[in-house]
C-alpha cells in the first residue's frame, strides 16, 4: 500500500512522521515547500520519496492521487486548503485518506457532498483522527452503548497546561471569524458563542461556563443518532468566558486574517512541554427516560496521541479492517473501545449515572 | 530599600514588555500600539481565544498557571472574613482591595454596583502583568 503524508513538515505531521517511522512504516513526505520536505528526507529513513504539491490547486490532484493508495493529510486549515482534495479522492477509486481537521464545517460538508460519490467509488474518507474529535467519538460509542431514544449529546473540553500548536492557534483564531451551527431541535441551527454558553458543574469542581466551539464530533454524532441537541463546548472560567464575543463572525475577512496568521506563525509546544500537557474531556448524553450519563477522559499530550490516532487507523486499513465506505466517522472502525482509549494512553477515569 | 524598589520597577518593566510581545503575537497588533492603560477587552479587542492564547504564552514563559481571576483570588485573601461581594457586586471593602492593588483602573467605572464579571471587563494589560508578578511572588513564597 502506498502512503502519503501531506503537510509532512508542520507541527502534527512531523510527530506523525515520528510515528510512522518507530512503526516501520514507508511513506511518501508531501508539501508546498520544497526546502522543508527535503529537510525532512535528512531526519526520517522511513521517507522513501518526497512530493511538492500544492493541494488547493485541482489541476494538479488528478497526477497525484493516482500514485497512492492512503492520503494522510494534516494541511490545514483545512476550510482552506483541503477542499479540493477531498473532492478529488472521492471522485477516485478504492483510495483511502485519514486527516486530523478539528473544523466541524469542512467536516459536514465534505459528507453532505461527498458520501454517496465516495461509496460507489469503494473509497473511504475519514475526518478529524486526532485528539479531539476521535477520543470523543470513541468515548460516545462507549457510553451509548444499551442506551435507546438518545435525546441530548454534549462534549465538554477543558485545557490546562495546554500550549496549542501553531495550526491549531490558527484554527481556533479562524473559528471566531466563522458563523457555525449545532443541533437543536434535531436539525442543524445556527449557534452564537455568546448567548447558548452554559454554565456546568461536574461532581468534584468548581462551576464553569461552557462556551459553544464547533468541533467535528457534532456531524459524527448527528450522524448515527435523532438526538435532539447536540453540541461541543470548550470549559473556561466564567471571567474568561467574558471575553467571547469581541469579534463578529466575517467569512469574507478570513483569507487575509489566515495570511496574518500565518506570518505571526510561533513554534509549538517542545516534546518534554507536551508532556506536562493536560485536559479533561466530558461526554454527557441524555435520554428519554431521563436517564443521564457521563464519562472523562483524561488526556495528556495532545499531539502524540493525535499520532496514535492515526497510527492505529493505518493500521486498521492496511490490515483489511475498514470494510465500510464513504465519508466517515474514525471510531466506525474500532469495536473495542476501551482497549484503544487505553492504546491512545487516554484514562477513562469516571462514569456517573444520574437519574433525574 | 531603594534597591527593592529599583528591582520591582525593573521587574515589572521586564514583564511588560514580554506581555506586550506575547499580546503582539496572538493579536498582531504593533508592540508600540499596545500601552500598559489599554483595556484588554474594549481598546485591545482580544477575545476569549486569544486570552486562553495569551495566558498559555506566560505560563510558558514563567512557569506558572494563570488566571484571570487571580485578582479576584487575592483580593479575597487580602479581605479574609469580609465580604468580597454579595450576589455578584462587589462590596466597598471589596473595592477598595481592587484599588489599592489596581490604581490604574479606570475610577469611573469601579465604582459601587459593579459586578465582579464587569471588573474583568476594565483590566487593562497593566492588570495582567500585576497578575503575572502576583503569581510569580506567589510561587516563589512557596519554595522558601
Amino acid at each position: 500500500m502506498k502512503i502519503v503524508l501531506v503537510g509532512a513538515y508542520g507541527y502534527t505531521g512531523r510527530i506523525i512522521c515520528e510515528m510512522l517511522q518507530e512503526q516501520q512504516i514507508r511513506f511518501t513526505a508531501a508539501g508546498k515547500d520544497e526546502g522543508q520536505i527535503s529537510q525532512l528526507l535528512a531526519c526520517f529513513p522511513a521517507i522513501e520519496a518526497t512530493k511538492i504539491i500544492d493541494i488547493s490547486q485541482p489541476e494538479m490532484l488528478p497526477d497525484f492521487i493516482a500514485q497512492f493508495d492512503l492520503f494522510i493529510n494534516c494541511a490545514g486549515p483545512f476550510t482552506e486548503e483541503s477542499q479540493e482534495f477531498v473532492k478529488a479522492v472521492a471522485n477516485s477509486e478504492k483510495k483511502y485518506y485519514l486527516d486530523i481537521s478539528g473544523e466541524l464545517n469542512y467536516v459536514r460538508r465534505s459528507r453532505e457532498n461527498y458520501h454517496e460519490t465516495a461509496k460507489a467509488n469503494q473509497t473511504l474518507l475519514i475526518h478529524a483522527c486526532a485528539f479531539e474529535s476521535f477520543i470523543a467519538d470513541l468515548g460516545y460509542q462507549l457510553l451509548s452503548k444499551g442506551m435507546n431514544h438518545i435525546k441530548s449529546i454534549k462534549t465538554y473540553y477543558h485545557f490546562e497546561k495546554s500550549r496549542p500548536s501553531p495550526g491549531t492557534k490558527i484554527t481556533m483564531k479562524l473559528s471566531a471569524l466563522r458563523k457555525f451551527d449545532m443541533i437543536k431541535n434535531s436539525a442543524w441551527q445556527v449557534i452564537s458563542s455568546v448567548s447558548d454558553q452554559e454554565t456546568v458543574k461536574w461532581r468534584d469542581s468548581e462551576p464553569l461556563q461552557a462556551v459553544p466551539y464547533p468541533l467535528p464530533e457534532v456531524a459524527f454524532f448527528h450522524w448515527q443518532t435523532q438526538a435532539e441537541q447536540i453540541g461541543s463546548y470548550m470549559l473556561l472560567e466564567k471571567e474568561a468566558s467574558l471575553f467571547v464575543g469581541t469579534k463578529t463572525p466575517n467569512e469574507a475577512a478570513i483569507p487575509e486574517q489566515l495570511e496574518l496568521l500565518k506570518q505571526r506563525k510561533g513554534s509549538g509546544p517542545s516534546a518534554e512541554e507536551r508532556k506536562q500537557q493536560q485536559s479533561t474531556l466530558y461526554i454527557e448524553i441524555s435520554g428519554e427516560d431521563s436517564q443521564k450519563k457521563r464519562l472523562r477522559l483524561i488526556c495528556e499530550d495532545m499531539y502524540q496521541i493525535t499520532a496514535s490516532c492515526i497510527g492505529l487507523l493505518v493500521d486498521q486499513i492496511r490490515a483489511g479492517k475498514c470494510h465500510e465506505k464513504g465519508v466517515l466517522r474514525p471510531a466506525v472502525c474500532f469495536s473495542d473501545e476501551r482497549t484503544v482509549l487505553q492504546k491512545l494512553g487516554v484514562e477513562v477515569q469516571q462514569t456517573e449515572e444520574i437519574g433525574e | 530599600m531603594e534597591d527593592t524598589w529599583y528591582n520591582l520597577i525593573m521587574e515589572e518593566e521586564k514583564v511588560f514588555e514580554n506581555v506586550r510581545a506575547v499580546i503582539e503575537k496572538s493579536i498582531g497588533k504593533p508592540k508600540s500600539e499596545i500601552q500598559p492603560k489599554h483595556t484588554l477587552f474594549d481598546e485591545l479587542g482580544i477575545d476569549s481565544i486569544d486570552l486562553v492564547d495569551i495566558l498559555f504564552e506566560l505560563e510558558f514563559l514563567y512557569g506558572v498557571e494563570l488566571k484571570i481571576s487571580d485578582i479576584e483570588k487575592k483580593a479575597r485573601e487580602q479581605l479574609g472574613d469580609t465580604p468580597y461581594e454579595i450576589e455578584g457586586y462587589i462590596t466597598a471593602e471589596g473595592l477598595q482591595v481592587i484599588q489599592d492593588f489596581l490604581p490604574e483602573l479606570n475610577k469611573d467605572q469601579l465604582k459601587e454596583g459593579i459586578t465582579v464579571h464587569q471588573l474583568v471587563k476594565v483590566f487593562t494589560v497593566q492588570s495582567l502583568c500585576k497578575i503575572v508578578i502576583f503569581r510569580i511572588e506567589e510561587e516563589n513564597a512557596k519554595k522558601v
